[in-house]
């Protein structure tokens, strides 16, 4: 089977420090509001005991993209490996997409007037390179698989991530394992 | 979503121009005794209410100069079915209006036109029923936007048709309140559905019952010309003429105000609970 | 009569059909014709060129970079793969560098304030800036008799090695007042001078060798991310890690064990699990035997006053966790402490420090790869400081430097006497943010003739300045780093050109020396010119060549340079104290005011008035006042918040995001509540840094409360911040 690929995200690895889209923006110099990747805080209370944890998302690369068929002037294509890509110069900034993705991913640009995403570094990895989020983590807890591979712990979902059922996105994830914990609550 | 003028804009006046159009062509085909001049008039104001919504529609996008484009989708994508349909739907209405200027042949151009009228509107609303948006996610949106059609449309072509003169018997107005009474009572049953869904989706329908928007809505949009119109129609003589333009704004206006708050008060599926 | 129709039906419906078809296909191919997915190619003619760049910023870290410029303008930065402790990653405030060079806040020229404090700022020329300065100087010089009036405040803004040339400046002129000391980390420094002679730690990245790792105080996964990555190996290697941090950090999400501790009682737990360690002979008396003084008077103190029952209540752990990690510490081998900075900013944080070294010192963990109770090292900072060693010129007046505690800046400004203190500079530092007792730092301010500071950016420091000189980014200047905790060595190319009007501080040096001379011959001694890049070459030592094992500095342009020697910290048993052994008993320390064991003393205790202890760590995304007011930053997070529990926050009827006012009898600052698990009852957090455009400075309620030590090491004692006992209500 040709090698469709994603993102796992491994939460137990990360430490919520928002290298990743830094590293992001930094790759690609963007505006300020614009945020292809997002760190988000989960739940403390998700994972048994109480912990800061976070979950690291940028664009998920759907099996069956909302965004690809939302859009009315084809602006949407799905590489053969999975990359969802967007192009610029198609994009009338319908902002379409925008409500029909399940993620938040899609963002528009004020400067552009149209929209943008994640594309996972295609042209880097093309190059053989790996997304700048994934080199610039210090965790190493972004990484790119073969969403074929069978990976020990990934799961689909992490608790607070809308329903994957929608668009069957390829991103995965490892849940983080919380210690023991001696609080004092009195 | 914020505060979309552009669509208020385009959704209000297109299902508007529909149902009037719709109106035009049942009136025409079953009472026909419409003067030409009087048809033109008011397959003109269809013409002129679909040309502005469209217009309208031009403020929402980033490039409104490549709008154009937006057809090229047709297969998967509602937003590009509505472009098309819309688009079909006002060059139907212009070749109508043609037709009753030049007196021309208008039968076929007036049930194509119908028929294209009664889809688009529905594709408008199916736009919005997204996995994404569980308050949207349902019925909603089609039934609210075929709603503004039969309410709205009727309204706008009986006070184009009362500018002209031409005398209206009472069925027209009958099927507006009922539409109204409908429009009202399913909103209600939507309200009461999205309450008890929970999560996100109940936030929509907390939003929507907590907005200031939703009461003057309320009043304005369906309380108001209910009053009017059954208090008219329950009179022995009725002269709906002097209170025609006042039904009409009101429940525009209603419209206008309901169309903000499906914008505005719709609630995302979140990420982790932002 | 009807006319004939213009459209036939037949013709209707072909036009219907052929529009449909017009508009729909004809769109799309219309579209693939003149639009494509090609990604953008660099133009031809372009030149990209990459630099070496090292962060200067006051961090563990202290990363290696490597910037990618093209046609003169830095494009980003990446971590450089050169370094084994940088492994090619940035952190978040690294990564947004580009966004610090070019951000549009960036002070473009020298300017002058028209009132202090009053906003109203007039562009001046450089000459003009160090006019008005130098006659300052002069001034001041003449009216008092020397030139003590004048005041340099500076820090930790930036540790380029260079930038002592700062203070070079300063004594070239004459003697002057200096604050004097550090505020973040002196009474832990002088604890492990007291024990071992000075500080010294093992290359953090041996943590990977620890079985059993104790992050004590610390939280890395917010300071000192690239430390983390060694941390989660050594865990995938069988390592134990515990956190013990009165709240539940980043860090303390990560650990196999969290221990919450009530704050300031660390050494209450060291002590209860040495007792522990005591009574059931796990200590290696071969090690103390041969290595330690003192090791029968801690025991015999222990015996006598410490019991596991006194320290479960004190440190609010319960007894049976205290006894597991005394067990577990004490046999697990080899087993490492990592002491924080936040552990030891306590009226008794020297003391815990020292009781947590004990705890190293009488299991053998010392000097082993793995073990050890690691600080912070100094080790690779042995350079000439040239830029430093300036000469005073003859006949300035005055008989030395005069110090002032930095730690009590505010005070000590406005106490000065004989002479008083008439002028600031202020470089490397933001005194106004950064300071206890903001109102009494803005009294200083307001008592000066003229403040000059040097910086990047309108902080609220400038804001209260009469002249600010726009400095360069680490991207715009030579220079060279070190990390006060990883072994590494980093030049600091120049990338790009500077921005603006921008200068590098030795720069203005030498300007200032010129400008000064020219209105009175030798009245400053610093050099009137010279290449940037010959003054970091004059930097290196023979000592620094031969710790890293380079012949040239140029070799730098390399790569960085890892330490050849000296990586596991007192593995050659050679302690530095004065009796050559670890000193569990130190006269030095009785000498200094303390005792000579590492005992317990008493915790300051909040009051029925301010109830809570509000604790100030180290945002995440900021070094101090610097990188939140980026724009990029903002992005991500743009409002501070107070932690509260939700118990307290019951107590008060605070709910999440209400607006909370927290208050003492200093001051006051209003923020939004965050609900939430991760701290205690007894505890509110907030996190000190700069906003740009907003009020936020928790500093408004932290008094200068000294720490018990520092003075040894660093000049003064440091500042106990986390013993702030504050009172909320909701707003």
């Amino acid at each position: 089977m040709a090698k469709k690929i994603g993102f796992l995200v491994n939460s137990d690895r990360c430490i919520g420090c928002h290298a990743c889209e830094l590293a992001c923006k930094n790759e690609y110099q963007q505006e300020p509001e614009i945020r292809w990747r997002k760190v988000y805080p989960l739940k403390e209370d998700s994972f048994g005991g109480f912990a800061r944890e976070f979950a690291s998302l940028a664009c998920n690369h759907c099996e069956d993209p909302a965004c690809l068929k939302a859009c009315p002037v084809i602006a949407y294509t799905k590489r053969e490996d999975g990359i969802v890509m967007h192009s610029k110069e198609r994009c009338i900034g319908c902002k379409n997409c925008m409500l029909a993705c399940p993620y938040k991913v899609p963002e528009f640009n004020q400067k552009t007037k149209k929209v943008e995403k994640c594309h996972m570094c295609a042209a880097r990895q093309d190059r053989g390179e790996k997304p700048a989020c994934v080199v610039g983590c210090p965790m190493e807890a972004i990484t790119i698989i073969n969403v074929n591979d069978t990976i020990a712990g990934a799961e689909r979902s992490l608790p607070g991530f809308p329903n994957a059922a929608i668009t069957n996105p390829t991103t995965r994830f490892i849940k983080p394992v919380v210690g023991r914990q001696v609080r004092r609550d009195a | 979503m914020m505060g979309e003028w552009a669509l208020v804009l385009f959704t209000v006046l297109s299902q508007m121009a529909a149902g009037a159009f719709v109106s035009l062509w049942v009136l025409d085909t079953v009472k026909g005794n419409m003067k030409e001049a009087t048809g033109t008039f008011v397959s003109q104001g269809v013409v002129l209410a679909m040309g502005l919504g469209l217009l309208a529609s031009l403020g929402h996008l980033g490039h409104p100069l490549e709008a154009y484009r937006a057809s090229a989708h047709f297969g998967t994508s509602w937003l590009s079915r509505e472009v098309v349909l819309f688009g079909l739907f006002f060059f139907l209405s212009v070749v109508y209006y043609w037709q009753w200027r030049t007196g021309g042949a208008r039968h076929l151009v007036g049930i194509s036109g119908s028929i294209v009228a009664l889809m688009a509107v529905p594709t408008s609303g199916m736009v919005y029923v997204l996995a994404a948006i569980p308050a949207w996610n349902n019925f909603g949106p089609v039934l609210f936007f075929l709603l503004t059609a039969v309410t709205l449309g009727p309204l706008y072509a009986a006070v184009l048709l009362t500018i002209k003169q031409y005398s209206l018997g009472k069925s027209l107005f009958q099927f507006v309140i009922a539409a109204l009474f409908c429009s009202f009572m399913s909103f209600a049953l939507y309200l009461s559905l999205l309450i008890s869904a929970g999560d996100v989706t109940a936030l929509t329908g907390w939003n929507t019952m907590l907005s200031i928007t939703f009461w003057l809505r309320l009043f304005i949009g369906w309380i108001a010309p209910l009053g009017i119109l059954g208090y008219v129609l329950a009179q022995q003589q009725w002269h709906i003429s002097r209170y025609m333009i006042l039904a009409f704004a009101l429940v525009l206006i209603g419209e206008l105000l309901g169309r903000e708050l499906f914008y505005g008060s719709a609630v995302a599926l979140t990420m982790f609970g932002l | 009569m009807k006319q004939k129709s213009v459209v036939s039906r037949r013709t209707f419906l072909k036009g219907a059909a052929a529009t449909v078809a017009t508009v729909s296909f004809g769109g799309t191919f219309f579209d693939f014709i003149f639009s494509g997915l090609s990604p953008a190619v660099a133009a031809e003619n372009s030149t990209v060129e990459l630099f070496r760049n090292a962060c200067p910023r006051n961090c563990y870290d202290t990363c290696a970079i490597l910037s990618t410029v093209q046609d003169g303008v830095l494009k980003k930065v990446v971590g450089d793969p050169a370094s084994t402790y940088t492994r090619g990653t940035l952190c978040a405030k690294g990564f947004s560098y580009t966004r610090s060079v070019y951000s549009p806040d960036r002070i473009k020229y020298p300017m002058r304030q028209i009132g202090r404090g009053s906003g109203n700022w007039q562009r001046i020329s450089w000459d003009e800036a160090y006019t008005e300065i130098a006659q300052n100087m002069l001034r001041l010089k003449r009216e008092y008799g020397s030139t003590l009036p004048i005041c340099l405040n500076k820090y930790s803004g930036n540790f380029d090695i260079m930038h002592y040339g700062i203070e070079g400046m300063l004594t070239s002129i004459g003697n002057t007042t200096r604050a004097t000391g550090t505020p973040c980390w002196p009474a832990g420094i002088d604890a492990q001078t007291f024990d071992f002679g000075t500080i010294v730690c093992n290359d953090p990245e041996d943590i990977v060798n620890s079985k059993y790792l104790i992050i004590w105080g610390a939280n890395p996964a917010w300071c000192s991310v690239h430390s983390m990555y060694f941390v989660k190996e050594a865990q995938q290697r069988g390592c134990k890690v515990v956190v013990i941090d009165p709240i539940l950090t980043q860090t303390a999400s990560k650990a196999d064990l969290y221990i919450q501790i009530k704050s300031s009682t660390d050494g209450a737990l060291a002590l209860g699990m040495a007792r522990y360690i005591l009574d059931h002979n796990l200590y290696d008396g071969e090690w103390l035997a041969k290595n330690s003084k003192g090791a029968e008077e801690f025991f015999s103190y222990l015996k006598n006053n410490i019991t596991l029952e006194w320290a479960a209540e004190k440190t609010g752990i319960p007894q049976h966790i205290i006894e597991m990690l005394a067990r577990e510490y004490a046999t697990t081998k080899p087993a490492n402490i990592w002491i924080g900075y936040g552990m030891q900013r306590h009226t008794n944080g020297g003391q815990n420090v020292r009781a947590i070294d004990a705890l190293a010192a009488i299991t053998g963990n010392i000097g082993k790869s793995g073990g050890g109770a690691q600080y912070a090292q100094l080790e690779t900072w042995g350079f000439k400081y040239h830029a430093m060693s300036q000469s005073k010129p003859a006949n300035s007046g005055g008989k030395e430097d005069r110090a002032i505690n930095i730690n009590n800046f505010g005070a000590e400004v406005l106490n000065a006497q004989d002479p008083p203190i008439k002028m600031l500079w202020i470089a490397c530092r933001g005194p106004m943010t950064q300071d206890p007792e903001t109102a009494v730092v803005k009294k200083a301010f307001e008592g000066m003739d003229l403040v000059v500071t040097a910086d990047l950016y309108m902080t609220p420091t400038v804001e209260m300045s009469d002249i600010v000189l726009p400095v360069t980014t680490a991207f715009e200047t030579p220079g060279v780093n070190v990390s006060y905790w990883h072994y590494w060595l980093s030049l600091n190319e120049q990338a790009i050109k500077p921005m603006y009007e921008s200068k590098n501080d030795v720069t203005i040096a030498m300007e200032l020396s010129a400008k000064l001379n020219e209105l009175e011959q030798g009245s400053c001694t610093f050099p009137t010119s010279g290449d940037l890049q010959e003054w970091v070459g004059k930097e290196f030592s023979e000592g620094i060549y031969k710790q890293f094992g380079i012949q040239d500095w140029q070799e730098l342009k390399k790569g960085p340079v890892k330490a050849k020697s000296g990586l596991i910290a007192w593995q050659d048993g050679k302690f530095r104290t004065p009796s050559g052994k670890y000193e569990l008993w130190s006269a030095e320390a009785e000498k200094y005011g303390h005792f000579p064991l590492p005992v317990y003393v008493e915790e300051m205790q909040s009051t029925d008035k301010y109830p809570l202890r509000c604790i100030t760590p180290h945002w995440k995304l900021s070094i101090h006042s610097q990188f939140q007011n980026l724009d990029w930053m903002a992005a991500v997070n743009n409002e501070p918040h107070i932690e509260i529990h939700p118990k307290v926050a019951a107590k008060y009827h605070i709910k999440d995001n209400d607006s909370v006012k927290m208050f003492n009898d200093i001051g006051y600052i209003t923020l939004p509540a965050k609900i939430t698990e991760t701290v205690s009852p007894d505890v509110v957090a907030v996190y000190e840094t700069w906003y740009k455009n907003k009020k936020f400075n928790v500093n408004y309620t932290v008094k200068a409360i000294p720490a018990d030590m520092g003075k040894k090491a660093t000049g003064a004692p440091g500042i106990a911040f986390h013993d702030n006992f504050v009172a909320i209500q909701k707003m």
